[in-house]
């Protein structure tokens, strides 16, 4: 382009020029919104059951602790009753380890007791409790939609 | 007698050099091996393409038949990796020297920022082919690493939602991270490194001391003679590497199997360490960005000398709080990272 013969013009003038590039980053932020968009569909897909339906509660009594993959949980008991604690690690979702006393985290050591307590780092927070239920035919089942305080057991007699 | 026209690969260098910019024990030839690596790893990985099946069902064993039952297929798929673990190594040392011979500073600043682009799109491409191995060694890494993005305020689960593909992890991520490792981090990085060459030759080439005026010149012969020895060295020790130290392939990825302790790759144990020791959002994420925000940095803020103030000179006065900066990120995350690989 030639220069341009009134330069007496204000520096702030909007000019063509300006008009076309804000154009061009106007729709650049919009393309990117809609390729954000498009790169954001979450799939309907069902990875985990709602619930699972076990054994009578008196077969896990035998063993400290069972991992249920299923729901992701420890199925856990003591001497008041059965309780199922998530396996997810509430540090950065990596699954717990259970080793005789406590649960362990293999991905950055964070520690908890039995119940899901913190006892030792970095995760701050306690590991939650699903609620454990009988069926109506007597069998155990855990149900990750519903947590529950952490006090709460299933009584097994016997 | 006919002089040769010279062909299409001479012209990627200009006719003649400054003698310190084919200097080996100058530059190291590190830009260039990297850019080398490079072509490696895009070959060698356009040839996994064509056997490797992006599903999580399918992955490992596409890998198996590669390894194993593919003719050559464990050179290719070893030359691949170990290009990919060099580069990260060379361009790191790339930039070492780059900070040490204060070659960031005008007029090639920009093209510093530009090199940073290349290093984060390396991790990250190591980080997605490492998931893409989709076996039992990388499940846990590829958790931690993806769980990251949901710490962050705000834009933490939709940066998730467009990493992994999905609002969990699972037959999505796999096609996502191909996707990413391919297109959105490879093929970025091909335009970038580009973008990075160009921009060497516009600022002028290698850095030399603009003291040595008139510079003694060599001819493009020179360079390009020392360039196909490199290549020749390179060559041999991707293949020596891949046939001595193949890499690993464990089961497939299982999610319900809960390993005893899981480790980081090699490059993100630093991070696995910090995030032993703190808060997942502050060591996860704040810090990375610290420490690339201060390399970021080094140009326009540490060091605002001109390039008549030291470029070109090994540890040059004025860029001195570039270097100890930068000489402290990596001493401090080769120290983490040892820390963690020790004491295991």
């Amino acid at each position: 382009m030639k220069s341009k013969p009134d330069q007496k013009q204000s520096p702030f003038a909007f000019t063509r020029r300006m008009f076309l590039q804000i154009g061009l980053w106007f729709s650049a932020a919009i393309s990117s919104w809609g390729i954000l968009k498009f790169l954001s569909y979450d799939p309907p897909r069902e990875v985990l059951l709602p619930s699972i339906t076990l054994d009578e509660p008196i077969t896990y009594l035998a063993t400290p602790a069972l991992y249920v993959p299923e729901v992701k949980a420890w199925l856990m008991h003591d001497d008041k009753g059965l309780y199922a604690v998530t396996s997810t690690c509430t540090h950065l979702g990596c699954t717990v380890n259970h080793d005789d006393t406590k649960f362990v985290c293999p991905c950055h050591g964070s520690q908890f007791n039995n119940s899901g307590e913190v006892l030792q780092g970095p995760a701050v927070d306690s590991l939650e409790h699903y609620e454990v239920s009988l069926s109506p035919n007597g069998r155990v089942v855990i149900n990750r939609l519903v947590t529950v305080s952490a006090i709460d057991r299933l009584g097994v007699d016997g | 007698m006919k002089r040769k026209r010279p062909n299409f690969f001479y012209h990627l260098h200009q006719p003649n050099f400054h003698k310190r910019e084919g200097s080996f024990f100058y530059s190291f030839g590190l830009g260039f091996t990297a850019a080398f690596l490079f072509a490696a790893l895009i070959l060698t990985g356009i040839l996994e393409v064509f056997y490797y099946v992006p599903s999580s069902a399918e992955a490992n064993q596409s890998l198996q038949v590669i390894t194993y039952l593919v003719p050559y297929g464990s050179l290719i798929r070893g030359i691949h990796y170990w290009a990919g673990q060099l580069l990260l190594g060379v361009a790191i040392l790339h930039m070492l020297r780059v900070v040490l011979t204060g070659s960031y500073k005008r007029p090639r600043r920009f093209n510093w920022l530009l090199g940073l682009v290349l290093l984060v799109l390396v991790l990250f491409a190591n980080f997605t082919g490492y998931g893409l191995r989709w076996d039992e060694d990388v499940a846990w890494a590829l958790l931690v690493g993806t769980n990251l993005l949901k710490t962050v305020p705000w834009v933490g689960d939709a940066l998730f939602q467009v990493a992994v593909g999905s609002s969990t992890i699972g037959e999505q991520t796999i096609v996502r991270f191909y996707g990413w490792h391919i297109y959105g981090l490879s093929l970025i990085a091909l335009f970038f490194v580009g973008w990075h060459i160009f921009r060497v030759r516009r600022d002028g080439g290698i850095s030399t001391s603009p003291k040595e005026i008139p510079f003694p010149k060599i001819p493009r012969d020179e360079v390009i003679q020392k360039e196909v020895i490199g290549m020749f060295v390179i060559s041999i020790l991707l293949v020596a590497l891949a046939l001595l130290f193949p890499p690993g392939l464990s089961a497939a990825a299982d999610f319900n199997n809960i390993p005893e302790d899981a480790t980081a790759p090699w490059f993100f144990i630093w991070i696995q360490l910090l995030l032993r020791n703190g808060n997942a959002l502050l060591m996860g994420v704040i810090v990375p960005s610290v420490v690339l925000l201060l390399l970021g940095l080094v140009p326009y803020l540490l060091d605002r000398s001109g390039s008549e103030e030291g470029t070109g000179i090994w540890f040059n006065k004025k860029g001195r709080i570039a270097q100890i900066t930068v000489l402290v990120i990596i001493l401090g995350i080769t120290t983490l990272t040892l820390i963690r690989v020790f004491s295991q």
